[in-house]
């Protein structure tokens, strides 16, 4: 059933002035209720959602991604808002809104490339090149801010100065100095050495047995919050690559290998892997592990949708996200070297990286509504829109999608989610 | 009971829809730039994809055989292309109108010939997705999970009833 009202947009001349402003300044403060950090309902959740958030990529890109995501939802020009007048006397409005489709953002990275994005309600697009016949009026440019945002560190801080349980606390108390790290000026250094250490220690390992046991250590320690998920997953990427190589590891020249990274002081993943990939066996090894990670990322995705409790969804959403890091780097590096005539590398990576922003989006969404569940109230309206709108087909369509294609809640949460 | 997929169209959505499950990601990982697509546009793509094959098994096993009303079926087939964003009812006609001219053919043809009309289409849907880059053991599963609801409706053993 739909309300049959007669929906008029905010430039109507027969929207009286004073409606269009309420109607601006309700719209106004949905859109920064999402970005409002509040005292969360459940700490310890709260707590153990904002570090998923914070380290399932860096620190520092999550800052970077929440002050955008607050850029964007201020930006009024994107709003779409129409109103409807239900009574004139007393003045009662409904207001319908949601995000223009046709407005786009260049966002100003500090590294110097600009990205090009469009939000709409349910679908968005991300280019590295100016949409052709986009004119200026329909681009928001956002400039990235030159010094490193501490919102969610403070924020952090602040929940954890709330804590009263000694063992919460002295586990938090512990946790910090790696934080520290990540938010100061040497955390590519620190998270360079992190790769060497990796790699030396796979290269050891390898001689006598897999190099499993580190994959395990890592991947423990991304889930303890004692290292970046961009630096486990790299780290993770080049042990399973050694394990490719197994057992042809006496044709990797240990020392040569870490010789020659030390010399060009390797940074990046990808300063490692052309070290790998000198040899024609290193590309093939590359290229095997990044599958490797693609399965098992895959695997526990699915196993998160089938989980029957929340914290094994979020779980096993999160310790996907350093497999599919990890194959999107290693899918993508031999995409970008010419060694990939078919073009199933850069398939792959597209692949994993879409599945990658979808976990990675679900633990920011987990870090909302562990503070008050504002996103699960948010899509219960939806998905009664939607029933109002289109009946029950339309609402279960909807669920799918909420489910199977955002993968915001497990398949156990499917009846619930239908009785908005 | 709200939790429920009674209407059968609606219900063979969200079967092809779980024979896709993640792999929907494929469906324009060939593009530099980065899409995020809505269900209905996942599902826009699977049943054009799914169409297209139907549509062609039609042509190439059904046609020789020279079935009463074979060429009538084949028209309403091409008539039903999905656009490429269609709405949520829209999707349901289609399948619904799909559904019917299945039965129709299913009621003409023998068992071996139904057999090689359903062959056909997971042979079309598979290399369809062969050439979207899915890998070749996941093309074959959802090209065989696809069939077998097509087998289903060609059958009237319809298990989404």
């Amino acid at each position: 059933m739909t309300d049959h009202l007669e929906y008029l947009s905010l430039d109507d001349p027969r929207l009286p002035e004073e409606m269009r402003e309420g109607a601006l300044a309700y719209v106004a403060d949905y859109r920064n209720a999402k970005y409002e950090l509040v005292e969360p309902t459940d700490l310890l959740g709260c707590i153990v959602a904002l570090q998923r958030k914070l380290l399932v990529d860096t620190p520092k890109i999550a800052e970077r991604k929440w002050w955008h995501g607050q850029q964007v939802a201020k930006e009024m020009r994107h709003a779409r808002i129409e109103v409807a007048i239900v009574k004139s006397d007393p003045i009662e409005i409904k207001v319908r809104h949601g995000n223009r489709s046709d407005v786009w953002f260049a966002t100003h990275e500090l590294e110097g490339g600009i990205v090009y994005q469009q939000f709409g309600d349910n679908a968005g697009q991300t280019r590295w090149t100016r949409p052709e016949g986009l004119s200026d009026e329909y681009l928001i440019h956002i400039f990235e801010p030159k010094e490193t945002n501490t919102t969610l560190r403070n924020f952090l801080v602040q929940l954890e100065g709330k804590l009263t349980d000694p063992s919460a606390i002295a586990a938090q108390k512990s946790r910090s100095h790696i934080l520290d790290l990540l938010y100061g000026p040497k955390d590519n250094a620190f998270s360079a050495s992190l790769l060497m250490k990796a790699l030396a220690d796979g290269l050891r390992t390898i001689k006598q047995s897999k190099c499993d046991d580190l994959i395990a250590g890592v991947e423990q320690g991304f889930i303890n919050f004692r290292i970046d998920g961009r630096t486990a997953s790299n780290s993770c990427l080049l042990l399973e690559i050694i394990n490719q190589a197994h057992p042809e590891y006496r044709f990797v020249v240990e020392e040569l290998i870490l010789e020659r990274l030390a010399i060009a002081n390797a940074q990046r993943v990808g300063d490692f892997l052309s070290a790998f990939a000198e040899d024609n066996r290193g590309v093939t090894w590359i290229k095997a592990a990044a599958s490797v990670m693609q399965e098992k990322g895959a695997k526990l995705q699915q196993e998160a949708l089938n989980a029957k409790s929340l914290g094994g969804f979020y779980g096993n959403l999160y310790k996907s996200c350093i497999w599919l890091w990890g194959a999107v780097n290693g899918h993508r590096f031999l995409a970008g070297r010419g060694r990939d005539p078919t073009g199933e590398s850069k398939v792959a990576a597209n692949v994993c990286e879409e599945w990658l922003v979808v976990a990675s989006t679900t633990m920011f969404k987990a870090f909302l509504d562990s503070m008050d569940g504002r996103h699960l109230i948010a899509d219960r309206e939806l998905i009664a829109n939607q029933r109002k709108k289109g009946g029950i087909e339309a609402a279960e369509a909807f669920v799918h999608e909420l489910i199977e294609i955002q993968m915001s809640y497990p398949r156990s949460f499917r009846a619930n989610l239908l009785q908005a | 009971m709200i939790d429920t997929l009674h209407n059968s169209p609606g219900q063979t959505r969200e079967r092809m829809l779980r024979a896709l499950g993640p792999d929907y990601a494929y469906f324009n990982a060939q593009r530099n730039e980065r899409h995020f697509d809505p269900n209905a546009v996942v599902f826009s793509t699977l049943l054009g994809l799914l169409l297209a094959a139907i549509t062609a098994a039609f042509k190439e096993v059904g046609k020789s055989l020279g079935k009463a009303g074979w060429n009538e079926m084949l028209s309403r087939l091409e008539i039903d292309t999905p656009e490429d964003h269609p709405d949520l009812r829209k999707q349901l006609d289609t399948i619904k109108n799909t559904e019917v001219t299945l039965a129709q053919a299913g009621s003409v043809l023998s068992l071996t010939e139904g057999k090689a009309l359903i062959e056909n289409i997971r042979s079309n849907v598979e290399h369809e997705l062969l050439a979207l880059r899915f890998p070749a053991a996941n093309a074959h599963r959802i090209a065989r999970e696809l069939s077998v609801i097509i087998e289903e409706k060609l059958t009237g053993n319809d298990r989404s009833s």
